[in-house]
């Protein structure tokens, strides 16, 4: 019986230490095939060149565009909105009330949504709705908006990166001490004046945590997207709100899936691969830094 | 006097009402995407239900019951259109399963080593690297699943179908991991020190404290974690649409290909006509994996607050003693 | 001569918990007057009434009646924006915002949307609360460079911009070496020519050192009220003797 103690007392934990080595393998294995593979053919050309011959030549420059644009207008929708929720449930709701509380569940099952819920959501809600409601209204009935375009597809990724936003701003809120709420008020501040000039100067790096983490994760998906603006293949850039885009994600998916011949394409469609992970990783890099910055002022006070 | 008493008088502050009134709508905007998507999603459901016309071609009742002959099939193309949704849901279940089956060992024995054995270095190496696992995007791992992982995995064992319920459960592993791990670490690191003290007083070893005292202790967080990396797996589209070989397939095998449900509206919301039978049937679907999702994020997070409630009761009582 | 700030019978609770019981009490222009007694006996609580900052708490709540210059300031039309800039308060811990000196005495100016002549009054702030000399080169500096008792006095600078009809002060030395602590009580002697100064203290002979008037609050009742040389040479009740001689505290 103590011998069987004494082998669980270290047996057990070396399973779970061979878990986590499994999870470091598991990463390790990924990005180091996509690394090895993609970088052959990654070069300047490659990121600024149009795609040549059924896309076994050339560069991948209109799908980082798109995904540029798309994330672009995503984060001019979703900050102000995710920044002002947080606000709200910090700064101004009760704390405990029934409407935080709401909201709160709200955020939580909002980010739980599958994302193709999110692209039907952006089908049945823009496309559909919003966009036959304006062409019918401003444009005289006109196809203007009624179909799936950059405009609809960044919204739905706003939608869905909301969470995020919320989640970080909160948490840079959070980190800004009571004591100076107080030396405003008895200034003579108002509520609106302590947030405008005191809170919010000091949580930028948390918003900016925010917008980075949200546009990572919209630069990544490609169910939400597929069915409200994203395009394969293009001759042309994206220069109004309803036109289409090329996108890398979906671009990665289309070729991975639906290329001719795929031996043919695999060298470009792991370099593409590459660019994607290595514009995500670097967006990710700078908020877990700067995250870890406001956790430290967090801790401190 | 008369001034002192105008000057304390409340003024109105016309642009600061404006913004305050911004910020308090704001937060229903949140609750109100919620109900939207739910709305327009179920919008295009309901016909389903309702429409004599599409009833013509589909009802609830033919999506469930067995087709004439007995089969059940997901043929919503062919010239007599079939919606029969066993092999969406065997499909679901199926790489489901496997996907749990895999991830949740692995992620919780990780986060247990993690927050009970784990020496600083090498918590300082699996946190990152769990976030740059879950930073990974989902169609990547699509990718990797489908060039890499099918092809290891056939030459390994010899399967005949590359695509199969292994290979997708695999690549959906990976993203239900970062979940149940962060979850469940979170849930663990919440049980205060003074346990584990007490239990080491007791003469308990490491293991014996991590398995008997902290682990119960976290019992809610770690449930909720499997609540919500299942919530997850089930919802997830990207991987399963690349990595299933998307056969309709009625078979429980795992090495057969399969469909599950999010793939499927992936896979041909794109061709179908809008305000056709099967455009609904594609929104039925949708909003039943909506539903799924909800009830299952609602009972993880619901969890995870009894964890807080049943920590914090517990060093109350200490406090009080 | 009608008193600055009349208090009649003001009460007040956190939830249910009452902190303050029937309290009444005048302040006089031109006076400082000390709040003393035991901690937890509801001078910062009084205090914080003075300017409602007690408001801020979600479970706070009221009664009685707090006058200043006959208006009633626990009025419901009241702005307690503009109430707190008349009544400006200096917090037991220093807490200057993390921009620099001079930005933080503007702050007060600007939320009113002053701009003019703040650079004249920051001078004069600075020089009435003994700051001045150590400053003035390091006016565009972090605020956060300063030691504790620089601090403090720059809080108390940056409340005097608001130029405040009276000064309310929570424990403002609780922290502070003697030189910082001489310093804040030699700038409000200077201080009570041109305003009114409420000084809660936990340290009873900074009380008989700068007060005119002093007032003991024991578990939130108002146990006496006097000249502070009446209340430290012959009080009138024998808990304030006690604790004044040191017995309890």
């Amino acid at each position: 019986m103590k011998r069987l103690i004494g082998i669980a007392s270290w047996f057990f934990p070396s399973l779970t230490g061979l878990c986590c080595l499994l999870i470091l393998a598991m990463v390790v294995i990924i990005l180091g095939d996509i690394a090895l593979h993609g970088v052959q053919r990654l070069s300047w050309e490659f990121v600024t060149a149009e795609p040549r011959v059924g896309m076994t030549e050339g560069g991948i420059f209109p799908a980082i565009f798109g995904t540029v644009l798309l994330v672009i207008l995503m984060t001019i929708a979703v900050v102000p909105l995710g920044v002002a929720t947080a606000i709200y449930l910090h700064e101004y709701a009760r704390q405990q009330s029934k409407i935080v509380h709401l909201v709160r569940l709200a955020l939580q099952n909002l980010a739980g949504v599958p994302s193709i819920v999110f692209g039907l959501f952006g089908l049945g809600f823009f496309v559909a709705f919003l966009g036959s409601g304006i062409d019918a209204v401003v444009f005289g009935g006109r196809l203007t908006y009624a179909q799936p375009c950059v405009l609809w597809a960044s919204l739905t990724l706003a939608v869905l990166t909301l969470p995020t936003v919320v989640v970080a701003t909160e948490e840079a809120l959070r980190a800004v001490p009571r004591n100076y709420r107080e030396a405003a008020y008895a200034m003579g501040a108002t509520r609106w004046q302590v947030v405008r000039r005191v809170v919010l100067p000091q949580s930028v790096g948390g918003m900016l945590t925010g917008a980075i983490l949200a546009i990572s994760r919209g630069a990544g998906e490609v169910a939400p997207i597929m069915f409200t603006g994203a395009a394969y293949y293009l001759p042309y850039l994206p220069k109004k709100l309803n036109d289409q885009f090329m996108e890398l994600g979906y671009h990665i998916y289309v070729m991975t899936t639906q290329s001719p011949d795929v031996e043919a394409t695999k060298p470009i469609l792991y370099s593409t691969v590459l660019v994607l992970l290595l514009v995500t990783f670097a967006l990710n890099f700078t908020a877990i830094i700067i995250r870890s910055r406001i956790r430290r002022k967090l801790r401190s006070t | 006097m008369a001034e002192e008493q105008l000057l304390l008088r409340r003024r109105r502050r016309v642009g600061e009402y404006f913004l305050e009134g911004l910020i308090r709508s704001s937060a229903f905007v949140v609750i109100a995407a919620l109900v939207l998507i739910f709305v327009f999603v179920a919008k295009e459901a309901v016909p389903i239900v309702t429409s004599a016309v599409v009833h013509e071609e589909v009802t609830v009742a033919t999506m469930m019951l067995p087709q004439p002959g007995g089969a059940f099939s997901w043929q919503p193309v062919s010239t007599v259109p079939k919606y029969s949704l066993l092999p969406l849901l065997i499909g679901t279940l199926k790489v489901t399963g496997v996907a749990l089956l895999i991830a949740l060992p692995i992620a919780i024995g990780g986060a247990i080593f993690t927050s009970e054995f784990a020496p600083q270095a090498m918590r300082e190496l699996i946190k990152p690297a769990v976030e740059l696992l879950a930073g990974i995007p989902s169609v990547v791992v699509g990718f990797f699943a489908l060039m890499v992982l099918a092809t290891w995995l056939q030459d390994a064992f010899d399967i005949l179908i590359r695509l199969n319920a292994i290979t997708a459960g695999i690549g959906l592993a990976l993203a239900v991991i970062p979940i149940v791990y962060t979850v469940t670490e979170d849930a663990l690191s919440a049980v205060p020190q003074a346990f584990r003290d007490g239990s080491t007083a007791l003469g308990a070893d490491r293991w014996q404290t991590a398995w008997r005292v902290v682990l119960p202790a976290a019992m809610p967080g770690a449930f909720a974690a499997c609540v919500l990396g299942a919530g997850r797996a089930i919802g997830e589209t990207m991987i399963v649409l690349m990595a299933s070989g998307n056969a309709a397939t009625v078979s429980l095998d795992p090495t057969q290909s399969f469909r599950s449900f999010s793939a499927t509206i992936a896979a041909e919301l794109g061709e179908v006509v809008q305000g056709s039978p099967h455009y609904h049937v594609l929104f039925f679907i949708g909003a039943f994996l909506f539903l799924i999702t909800f009830l299952m994020n609602l009972a993880g997070h619901w969890y995870v607050q009894r964890l807080g409630q049943k920590l914090q009761g517990r060093s109350r009582l200490k406090a009080k003693s | 001569m009608t008193p600055l700030i009349e208090v009649r019978n003001y009460s007040a609770w956190y939830g249910t918990q009452p902190a303050l019981g029937d309290i009444s009490l005048d302040i006089h222009e031109g006076e400082i007057l000390a709040v003393i007694g035991p901690a937890g006996g509801g001078k910062t609580t009084f205090l914080r009434g003075l300017n409602r900052m007690n408001d801020l708490d979600p479970g706070f709540r009221a009664s009685g009646s707090i006058r200043l210059h006959g208006v009633e300031l626990l009025g419901k039309d009241i702005d307690v924006a503009v109430l707190r800039r008349h009544l400006g308060m200096v917090f037991a811990v220093p807490v200057p915002f993390p921009v620099s000196v001079y930005q933080n005495l503007a702050f007060g100016p600007r939320l009113n949307g002053h701009t003019r002549d703040v650079e004249a009054l920051a001078e004069k702030s600075l020089k009435a609360a003994y700051l001045w000399d150590e400053v003035k080169d390091r006016l565009r500096q972090s605020a956060l460079n300063l030691s504790g008792g620089q601090q403090q006095r720059l809080c108390l600078a940056r409340t005097l911009m608001l130029e405040p009809a009276v000064l309310l002060l929570d424990e403002p030395c609780s922290g502070l070496d003697p030189i910082s602590t001489a310093k804040i009580e030699e700038a409000l002697r200077e201080l009570k020519k041109e305003l009114t100064v409420v000084l809660v203290t936990n340290n009873v002979m900074q009380a008989s050192r700068v007060a005119d008037r002093t007032a003991f609050f024991l578990q939130g009742k108002l146990i006496e009220a006097g000249t502070t040389q009446q209340i430290f040479m012959n009080p009138s009740e024998t808990m304030t003797h006690e604790y004044i001689s040191g017995r309890f505290g």
